[in-house]
């Protein structure tokens, strides 16, 4: 019995020596780009004065339009792995759908695939539209986003997670 | 006389037990002399195997000495080799082929299918106009045909596509499983010009609407007869 003990005690002490030096742990390296990078598509005269720029936010003011915007996503060149996700604030008083297609865009801008997310957003609060642990196809290539901000919607930053 | 020698008998008495202390310390000083001893041999040993040591160490610095007299002269001559700009050049490339290999295996793992070249190939006119695109991994996906089943939304995808005439004229919508496959001709992108190419956000949101918005993945692609290709699966 005491041999026993001895060993289980042995055992979990070699443990706690040995898994912190080899787990697989992921390093992502987090990095946060306010909304307001994001262009309007397509727009112009009276539903280009439905947008407003604010505090880092980008903001569709108009009670009845729903807005295209086109956002660049930055990540670093080497990561392997990404997760792409865009806050949504929905400032109106009723529910709100928030659209969002991640595009995966070859060195000459073609579409070589899509990730096509929504996210139903309760009045004054918020939601995410997120792509998680993709990996681009070519090195080269880079992501892009286009959007929809609904009445009253907004978005306040694009958040991308780097992962090793 | 009883006296005396009860006295005499008290005298030897205590020179026994004087006796016996004395040579009990004389044992106890022996023995912490042998000690002394011993430990002064390991000490001579120690000291023994520390010169040893210091002997080989004092031979390590001699040839590391003698080395750094080789590269030091090497460096002094104008023989030294540096790479090449090929030889660079060659490494860049090999550096550059294992990325991609590395980015397929990845690839593989997400998708769990095969998927033999990162780059696809393509066909592009005088103009620089695509006219071939492949997407290998759209294509092995559907080939497949292992996600999430898309049978229930068929019917209201084909109605919504076929309905779009002011987009895009749908030339097949063939689905199996888990995926469609869609052929189209684009007339947005004609007549706007639209940047990225290939982008038709117009026809993704009748997709959209088509999979009562159902989050969706695509992959794209351009036939040989310069039609737009949509693979398309279920989240």
């Amino acid at each position: 019995m005491n041999t026993k003990k001895i060993l289980y005690s042995a055992s979990l002490i070699t443990l706690l020596y040995v898994v912190p030096f080899t787990s697989t742990e992921t390093v992502a390296r987090s990095n946060a780009t306010s909304a307001d990078i994001c262009d309007i598509k397509n727009l112009s005269g009276k539903k280009k004065n439905s947008i407003r720029e604010q505090n880092g936010e980008i903001v569709n003011i108009s009670n009845d339009t729903k807005i295209p915007i086109s956002c660049p996503i930055s990540r670093d060149f080497l990561a392997l792995e990404y997760n792409v996700i865009i806050k949504a604030w929905n400032y109106a008083s009723s529910q709100r759908t928030f659209k969002c297609t991640f595009q995966e865009l070859d060195n000459q801008s073609f579409v070589i695939r899509t990730w096509n997310r929504s996210v139903q957003v309760q009045p004054s609060t918020s939601g995410a539209l997120s792509i998680v642990g993709k990996q681009l196809i070519n090195p080269i290539n880079r992501f892009h986003a286009n959007c929809t901000l609904p009445p009253g919607g907004a978005f306040g930053a694009i958040f991308v997670d780097n992962i090793n | 006389m009883s006296s005396r020698a009860f006295l005499i008998g008290g005298i030897v008495s205590v020179t026994l037990v004087v006796l016996f202390f004395t040579r009990s310390e004389v044992r106890i000083q022996r023995d912490a002399i042998q000690d002394l001893h011993f430990n002064f041999e390991s000490l001579a040993k120690g000291v023994r195997e520390n010169a040893i040591q210091m002997n080989k160490l004092t031979v390590k610095i001699e040839k590391m000495g003698d080395r750094l007299e080789v590269v030091s002269a090497m460096l002094d001559s104008t023989d030294v080799y540096f790479p090449e700009d090929d030889f660079l050049t060659r490494l860049e490339s090999m550096e550059k082929t294992l990325t991609e290999l590395s980015l397929n295996k990845n690839l593989e793992r997400e998708s769990g299918h095969s998927y033999a070249q990162a780059i696809d190939p393509k066909v592009v006119d005088d103009s620089g106009n695509e006219i071939y695109r492949a997407n290998s991994l759209g294509e092995s996906i559907f080939d497949a045909d292992s996600g999430k089943p898309i049978a229930n939304y068929v019917e209201g995808l084909a109605e919504k596509l076929y309905s779009s005439e002011d987009i895009a004229e749908i030339a097949d919508v063939y689905c199996r499983e888990s995926m469609c496959k869609i052929t189209y001709s684009s007339l947005v992108e004609n007549a706007q010009g639209i940047t990225p190419k290939g982008d038709n956000p117009e026809l993704l949101e009748r997709i959209s609407e088509g999979l009562d918005g159902e989050d969706f993945n695509t992959y794209h692609a351009r036939d040989e007869q310069g039609n737009e290709v949509i693979y398309l699966e279920l989240e």
